[in-house]
Formats: structure tokens, sequence, C-alpha cells
């Protein structure tokens, strides 16, 4: 499922909670998690291409 | 060389590098990203990188950072987009974690508002400078 979230700043975080890319946005792509302003009513769907997992610093 | 095309292109490519100060990939004109993990971690952990200078993006071809790119690169200053001719999609915030808090991404100045406003840039958008407005640090 797609998950908004005001985050301040006039920002709101989308994310899927399966934990998949999501599509969408501008530029159009692929997103392991978008900011957007508020305001650009920007839309996603969620893909079925795992997040890839991150690797720790040097 | 002016044309880097594969799967992982430059992945992992400069990660650990810890003496490296600056990179100049301008000259390239051809950089295709194929596949999603092109440029994972290109930079990571590059402890003393101060200045990139980056391909001519446009929309079908450039540097599209993706996964800690530049991740624990805490001397950066400049990502320097001034030639790009389209904004690249940001995939992930986690991009520039850890990184000097007073770094510029520098940008042509007809695609300032856009850039700014973009996906996930827009999280970055106080460290968004007009090519016509940066000053570098001297």
């Amino acid at each position: 499922m797609i998950i908004q979230e005001n985050v301040g700043n006039d920002l709101v975080k989308t994310y899927s909670d399966r934990r998949v890319l999501i599509k969408g946005g501008f530029p159009e792509g692929y997103y392991d998690e978008a900011y957007d302003p508020i305001s650009a009513n920007r839309t996603y769907v969620e893909t079925d291409i795992p997040i890839p997992p991150e690797q720790d610093g040097e | 060389m002016t044309s880097i095309t594969g799967n992982q292109v430059l992945y992992n490519a400069f990660r650990g590098c810890t003496s490296l100060v600056e990179v100049d990939l301008s000259s390239l004109t051809t950089m295709a990203m194929v596949a999603q993990n092109a440029f994972w971690y290109t930079f990571q952990g590059c402890t003393a990188l101060k200045r990139v200078y980056l391909t001519k993006y446009s929309s079908s071809s450039g540097f599209q950072p993706w996964s800690q790119t530049f991740a624990g690169c805490t001397a950066l200053e400049l990502v320097d987009y001034s030639e790009a001719t389209a904004v690249p999609a940001l995939t992930s915030t986690n991009v520039f974690n850890n990184t000097n808090e007073t770094f510029k991404i520098v940008v042509p100045d007809d695609l300032y508002s856009t850039w700014t406003t973009a996906s996930n840039w827009s999280s970055f958008s106080s460290h968004i400078v007009k090519v016509s407005e940066y000053t570098p640090a001297s």
C-alpha cells in the first residue's frame, strides 16, 4: 500500500509499506521513497521491485 | 574517454577512495544507465572528495545518483550539474547521507525552479544553487 505523510516544510513523503520501489513523481521514475512539495500533488504506484538493502559506509 | 555504457557503469567505482579530492566526468557525453544499480555507492566513503563535475545530463543519458552514491563524503563541497538539460530522478534520499552540511548542487539557471521542486530534490532545495550565483568555496 502507498503511504503518504506530511513531514513539515510543506513536503509530503510517499513510500510503500511493502518495501518495494514506487513509480511516478517528477521526473517520472522509480523511487525508494519520495519527498515532494504538497502543492505538487504527485502520485505514485507500487512496483514489485524490492528496495535494495543499504550497505554500511566506509 | 567519452562514453560509458554497461550493466553496472560506475557501481562502486570510487567507493572508499579516501584520497580522492576531485572527479571530472564532464567529458562523458554518453553515460547510459542500463541497470538500476549503475550508480550505487559510486563515491561512498570518499572522505576527502570535495568536487564532482558531472556529465551533460539529458533525459536519456547521464549520471543518476541512487543508493548512497555520495554517502559519507564528509568533505563534499560541490556537485556540478551545470551542463544538464533535464533533471535526473533522485531515486533515494540516502544519496547524500552523512555528507558535508554545506555542500552545493549547482544547476542551470533555467532548470532551478524545476530542480528544487522535483521529487526528492525538493528535500535538498537549500543545497541547490543557480550556476550564475554559485561562488566556489575559498
